[in-house]
């Protein structure tokens, strides 16, 4: 089963979104626990060699993992399990989890946040109850020293009757040690008790604090400038207009850094030359029939769709929003703004901490629809997931719709650009009130705790940006390539003018466009992008520009998003989505045009 | 009976009752825990609070469900 947030590893590809029997029976198994944020997905990555997306906040993983862990030439099945706060099993998360545990294992890996040692001991203890030899990996214990928090780890392990190992996972630190005690107590044949006597959270909580308080030593420590930063960026001054400027400085990061940096300096003159000079090959060679050379380099050919249109139209947006987007995920940032602007969202019917599934959708609208398998109810799960699908525009569509509006120049740019996010806002916010309104059920208040605000280890934060980069030029090269043939085959049976025409009431009557937009509107099925790349360097007024921003903005989700929302929300919603999509992007595109007309 | 949403800020409370939430008793919320208010937001917000030295943010809905009473230090 593939990997939904990075198709591209062969690795990654062992996410899981449903428990296999084969996996719970499998008696090699080292279960990776923890609660939420603790680094559990770090050990999985150093551990297996595998990469596994990781964040700083609760919830990344969202269903479990598996890889081969090797410890002297004894193979084990390492279950990267979703982190959970206890194992009620009143979570999807914590049912995975609770299943893995039932199904027995060789070992736990429990994964302690030093820094918030009391919250961590209470699953520690009840991961204890099972019976399974466990290894404690005390981590974030740099951050901890940092607040001057210093932990007995003699005496911890004493408490806990099992060996406790102090680690800085991003850093490797203290891995070896886990591996070589691994063997120890999976070799170790003392007889562990399971206890299945019931117990109350409170109980376990007051000896989490017993625990806690016998092995803790509290230093005053002056706070770091970090520290400090992060107790302000919650408080609602200065917490909003930090967030509101974080907000700005990234879209211009994003879009001047995309447009005047990598694409003026590097794509640019790189897809001129590369371009150019294929051009030139191909059109030289005399004895090739037209409809090679149309398929290589005509107007909808390999070397126009295949090439100029992700690399130089896309990818320096792309570029610019993930190294963006990962440093804000890594260092704590969104959280945050989910707490400070929960009293918006909650206008809209849902709560703050959807905030951050929200975000994710302008990545990609897959991993945000499986990223709301957060949300504490279904009705939240679709308000998100519309929201997501109807105005939220993923990073490459908006790559292609930056070098759109850019063509009237860049004042009117950035005015089009303003108001196609105004225009979006309200759609986000108009979809979120009838949703609310239509749908039955109830929307949880929020409830979330804080992550301390880091600064991303930057081996991990370029290794997490490489491979979503490389994520997006596989997934959007092949889409393309199957763009080539569709246009190829509908221009070479003459079919693109028969659906032309047909459309043509629509497309030139009602939205005003040339009929490229047709082409558009066929493609930006397979890919988002590509209902906009068509219209680029065609010569569109700006009514025309900001009539097409609009309609591709609103016009159906992507082939990938429809397939993901089908098995994660039912075919109901998904085909209610598709054609609600549909009807507003033509309904607003015809609305626009005909106020655009009176005045221009 | 003083609700967490309306109780002062900067102020440390005891739970006397609050609903039955899992995710809140995971997180440290329990009938008999200590907390100390933060911060209430403005415009319907949740409220802030500090358990040991973690900081956790509740839902105005589930906030005015919790009743605390002040401790005296």
């Amino acid at each position: 089963m593939g990997c939904k947030e990075c198709k591209t590893s062969k690795s990654c590809c062992d996410i899981n979104l449903e428990m296999d029997p084969k996996v719970l029976s499998m008696d090699n198994k080292i279960l990776l626990m923890g609660n939420p944020n603790v680094g559990k997905s770090v050990f999985f990555t150093v551990l297996t060699g595998i990469y596994t997306m990781s964040s700083n906040y609760a919830g990344t993983t969202v269903s479990y993992t598996k890889g081969k862990m090797m410890i002297d030439e004894k193979e084990f099945q390492l279950i990267d399990v979703p982190g959970t706060y206890s194992l009620n099993a009143t979570s999807e998360a914590e049912q995975v989890a609770v299943s893995f545990m039932e199904s027995g294992a060789k070992a736990v890996i429990c994964v302690l946040d030093a820094s918030n040692l009391t919250r961590n001991l209470n699953l520690a203890l009840e991961v204890k109850k099972h019976g399974i030899p466990i290894v404690y990996a005390l981590n974030l214990s740099d951050i901890a020293k940092r607040k001057g928090i210093e932990i007995n780890v003699d005496k911890l392990s004493e408490l806990l009757d099992a060996p406790v190992i102090p680690t800085v996972a991003v850093k490797k630190e203290g891995l070896d040690e886990i591996k070589k005690t691994l063997l120890t107590i999976i070799d170790d044949e003392k007889v562990l008790e399971v206890d299945t006597k019931e117990f109350k959270r409170k109980d376990l909580w007051n000896e989490s604090y017993k625990i806690s308080k016998e092995v803790t030593t509290n230093t005053e420590k002056n706070l770091k400038f970090i520290d400090r930063l992060g107790e302000n960026m919650v408080k609602p001054w200065p917490g909003i207009p930090i967030a509101m400027l974080i907000i700005v400085v990234s879209l211009c990061i994003i879009v001047f850094g995309g447009k005047f940096g990598i694409r003026a300096l590097i794509t640019r003159p790189l897809v001129e030359v590369v371009t150019t000079f294929f051009f030139n090959l191909v059109t030289g060679i005399e004895f090739l029939p037209k409809i090679v050379v149309d398929i290589l380099v005509g107007d909808y050919g390999i070397l126009n769709i295949g090439i100029q249109w992700p690399i130089d139209f896309i990818l320096p947006f792309v570029t610019m929003f993930y190294l963006v987007f990962t440093f804000l995920e890594d260092c704590g940032v969104l959280p945050r703004m989910a707490v400070l602007f929960d009293n918006v969202m909650r206008k809209m019917g849902v709560q703050g901490g959807s905030l951050i599934s929200l975000i994710m959708g302008y990545g990609c609208a897959v991993p945000a629809v499986i990223g709301t398998r957060n949300c504490t109810t279904r009705k939240e799960r679709i308000i998100i997931s519309s929201m997501v699908c109807f105005a939220v525009p993923c990073i490459s569509q908006l790559g292609a719709l930056i070098t759109l509006l850019g063509e009237s120049g860049t004042l009117s740019m950035i005015i089009l650009l303003i108001l196609l996010f105004a225009e979006s806002f309200i759609i986000i916010f108009i979809i979120g009130k009838i949703s609310n309104k239509i749908l039955k059920g109830k929307i949880d208040p929020i409830i979330i705790e804080i992550p301390n605000l880091l600064l991303p280890e930057p081996k991990s934060y370029f290794k997490k940006f490489l491979v979503r980069m490389k994520s997006f030029l596989i997934e959007a090269e092949i889409p393309m390539l199957i763009a080539v043939l569709i246009i190829s085959l509908v221009q070479g049976i003459g079919l693109l003018d028969l659906i032309s025409s047909a459309t043509s009431p629509i497309i030139s009557g009602m939205l005003g466009l040339p009929e490229e937009a047709t082409i558009g509107l066929l493609l930006g099925v397979i890919r988002k992008e590509l209902s906009v790349a068509p219209l680029i360097g065609i010569g569109l007024n700006p009514l025309q520009i900001f009539v097409a921003s609009t309609v591709t903005l609103l016009y159906l989700p992507c082939i990938s998003v429809f397939g993901v929302l089908a098995k994660e929300l039912k075919a109901r919603v998904a085909v209610s989505i598709f054609f609600g999509t549909f009807t507003l992007a033509i309904l607003l595109g015809t609305i626009i045009n005909l106020i655009g007309s009176i005045f221009m | 009976m003083l609700d967490l949403y309306t109780a002062e800020i900067n102020k440390t409370y005891l739970v006397n009752t609050m609903p039955e939430i899992d995710l809140l008793n995971s997180l440290g919320v329990f009938e008999g825990a200590e907390i100390f208010k933060k911060s209430t937001y403005k415009m319907g917000g949740p409220v802030l609070i500090l358990i040991d030295n973690r900081e956790v943010a509740i839902g105005k809905d589930t906030a005015l469900l919790i009743n605390v009473e002040e401790v005296s230090k």
